[in-house]
């Protein structure tokens, strides 16, 4: 337990950069944008005035009517705009530290054996099974809860900045912003999701683990080209009449979620059809979300797909055991 | 339980060459043993299997384990410089002093602060800023303040400056070594570690050639200078070896009696770079 904590902490010496660095830029690039979209509207109301008139829905109107006169329709359009943002701030965040955990577990059995560090690390009393654990742990359930960490308080900072605005305005945040965002019901959705994202990122996590404990150059190509050429090769024998497996399966389940389940899975759409509402007209539908994410849990792929994820992480293990220089 | 070290039938076979054809050694505890041997004779691979890094047949057993199994309980007592520059360069000092400490319970972290203070490296500096010297320096203080009963060095020295190597072997005589302890060391630069080694083992084409302790060396092994009148009878004594020194020959002898040898010219003991160089003749060829 002592060695695990000291493990991890040196995953995060490392890759403080990526790990940290990364998604606090994204935070702070997202809310730079806004700032600036929010002064480039207040800098357009001072060049017309505050009660300079502008057209809503076709009709003239200026923005202190438009808060005095707020009717049911603009409260669904600025939650279904609030919701969006909080979409749009999860999409790209997961994205970034997506690509920055895909190249961290490929590195990170491969790296020090370029290098020969790893004869420096397999000179302390660690256990290899350890230090893969170690790997796995940070990139599969640390990582993320930082990553919603940042997200949260990027997020509150928005909502922030936008309450401002309207504060500014003679408007009602706590109406209009606050009261709109279904902060927590999102929030809580995204917390359900969050186990089922870390399920599945373990098989991902798994087989670039391996393929970074196991070769002796190029992990890149091999990890990637190794599953394409899979699926290549069933296609063909495919063609000649033999028996394979369904090509939806081996491309959806396998190859895609192999490779790509750090980066954006189904807990994502979910999330996103929370925020956006089944079609764009209807209020979001918190019972058939929720049935969403509960029917994440009960599919088989994402169990059978974790248990793969362990047996891959013991096979790095066993590589890694075995050779102490790349 | 005697022997720190003790080897049976030691064999690993890699896939077009036998890098160690089953060999047998013991080491004892309170000794400093030069491995010594041209470059692919197996000295790394010997190394290796010790340390558990990697697989092998044959009997292997270091302070009562098997390397293979529970390498984490083995490396408690056995210490490892593999060669200069193996640490993480991305590494702060403080950084690998803490982490070390984390997750060695025989580290003595007071005893490295008082290494580290006599050196210039920074705690704030990152491994890769420091000059090679430094690394070692750093390295050493790691390691001596862990209290291991083996400790292994793999080439430590190499590419240092004649200051850094001096430095190197006076610091782990002086503040590390002790009746407790044992080093095993390999390195190409004989000379400098002649003078500290208890024990030498020679090493060709994957067996031991010569395991003695540097006493039986010297008894064992003469060096005769020869004038030119007695070179037949020198030459009837089937030396190891001959070279020219000013004008007279020099000839190297392996368990010759010391009276026949004075009776043709001047006795003396042969370097240990002699006698490696000797007995290791047509290695390459």
């Amino acid at each position: 337990m002592n060695n695990m904590i000291w493990l991890v902490k040196r995953e995060f010496w490392e890759h403080r950069g990526g790990f940290f660095w990364a998604p606090f830029w994204t935070g702070v690039a997202v809310l730079a944008l806004t700032l600036v979209g929010l002064l480039a509207g207040e800098v357009g109301l001072m060049v017309h005035g505050a009660h300079g008139t502008f057209e809503v829905n076709g009709v003239a109107s200026n923005l202190q009517d438009m808060l005095a006169h707020i009717g049911p329709q603009q409260v669904e359009q600025v939650a279904k705009a609030l919701a969006g943002s909080l979409y749009s701030l999860d999409a790209v965040l997961t994205l970034v530290i997506g690509i920055v955990l895909f190249f961290y577990l490929l590195g990170a059995l491969y790296d020090d054996r370029r290098d020969r560090s790893v004869l420096f690390w397999k000179s302390l009393p660690v256990s290899d099974a350890a230090t893969v654990i170690s790997k796995a742990l940070t990139a599969v359930v640390l990582i993320p809860l930082l990553v919603f960490a940042i997200f949260l308080c990027t997020w509150l900072l928005l909502m922030l900045m936008m309450s401002a605005v309207v504060l500014l305005h003679g408007g009602s945040p706590w109406q209009l912003i606050w009261g709109q965002s279904n902060l927590l019901p999102l929030l809580t959705l995204q917390i359900a999701a969050l186990p089922a994202h870390m399920l599945l990122a373990l098989l991902t996590a798994g087989w670039l683990l391996l393929c970074s404990a196991a070769v002796r150059s190029k992990p890149f190509l091999w990890a990637v080209l190794i599953p394409i050429l899979a699926g290549i090769a069933n296609g063909w024998i495919g063609l000649m009449g033999v028996p394979t497996v369904p090509s939806y399966l081996l491309w959806g389940e396998g190859i895609n979620r192999l490779l790509l389940g750090t980066i954006v899975g189904p807990a994502n759409t979910i999330v996103a059809e929370a925020a956006f509402g089944r079609d764009r007209g209807v209020v979001v539908d918190w019972s058939t979300t929720w049935r969403g994410v509960a029917d994440l849990y009960a599919t088989p792929g994402l169990w059978i797909g974790a248990v793969v994820g362990i047996a891959l992480i013991a096979g790095a293990v066993w590589f890694r055991r075995r050779s102490s220089e790349a | 339980m005697s022997a720190m070290i003790e080897a049976h039938g030691l064999r690993k076979q890699y896939r077009n060459t036998e890098a160690l054809r089953g060999i047998d050694f013991s080491i004892e505890p309170g000794r400093i043993v030069g491995l010594i041997g041209p470059n692919g004779a197996g000295k790394t691979t010997a190394l290796k299997a010790i340390l558990g890094l990697t697989d092998f047949q044959g009997e292997l057993n270091v302070l009562g384990h098997d390397p293979r199994i529970g390498r984490e309980h083995m490396m408690q007592e056995v210490s490892f410089i593999a060669d200069v520059a193996v640490l993480p360069r991305w590494i702060r000092v403080h950084q690998v002093v803490d982490f070390v400490a984390g997750v060695h319970p025989r580290f003595d972290r007071a005893r490295c602060e008082v290494f580290l203070a006599r050196t210039k490296i920074l705690r704030t500096a990152r491994v890769r800023e420091l000059s090679k010297g430094m690394i070692v320096q750093l390295h050493l203080a790691l390691v001596m303040a862990i209290d291991a009963r083996l400790l292994v060095l793999d080439e430590p020295t190499l590419g240092l400056d004649l200051l850094y190597r001096k430095q190197f072997y006076q610091s782990l005589l002086e503040d590390y070594f002790d009746e407790q302890r044992t080093i095993l060391i390999t390195t190409h630069q004989v000379e400098e570690i002649e003078h500290i080694l208890s024990d030498v083992m020679f090493i060709r084409d994957g067996r031991i050639t010569l395991q003695t302790d540097m006493d039986s060396l010297g008894e064992r092994y003469a060096e005769v200078m020869v004038a030119a009148e007695h070179a037949e009878a020198a030459r009837a004594l089937k030396p190891l070896s001959e070279r020219s020194v000013f004008g007279k020959s020099v000839y190297l002898f392996d368990g010759v009696e010391r009276q026949q040898l004075q009776a043709l010219g001047d006795v003396r003991r042969p370097s240990l770079a002699d006698i490696f160089v000797a007995t290791m003749q047509g290695s390459y060829t």
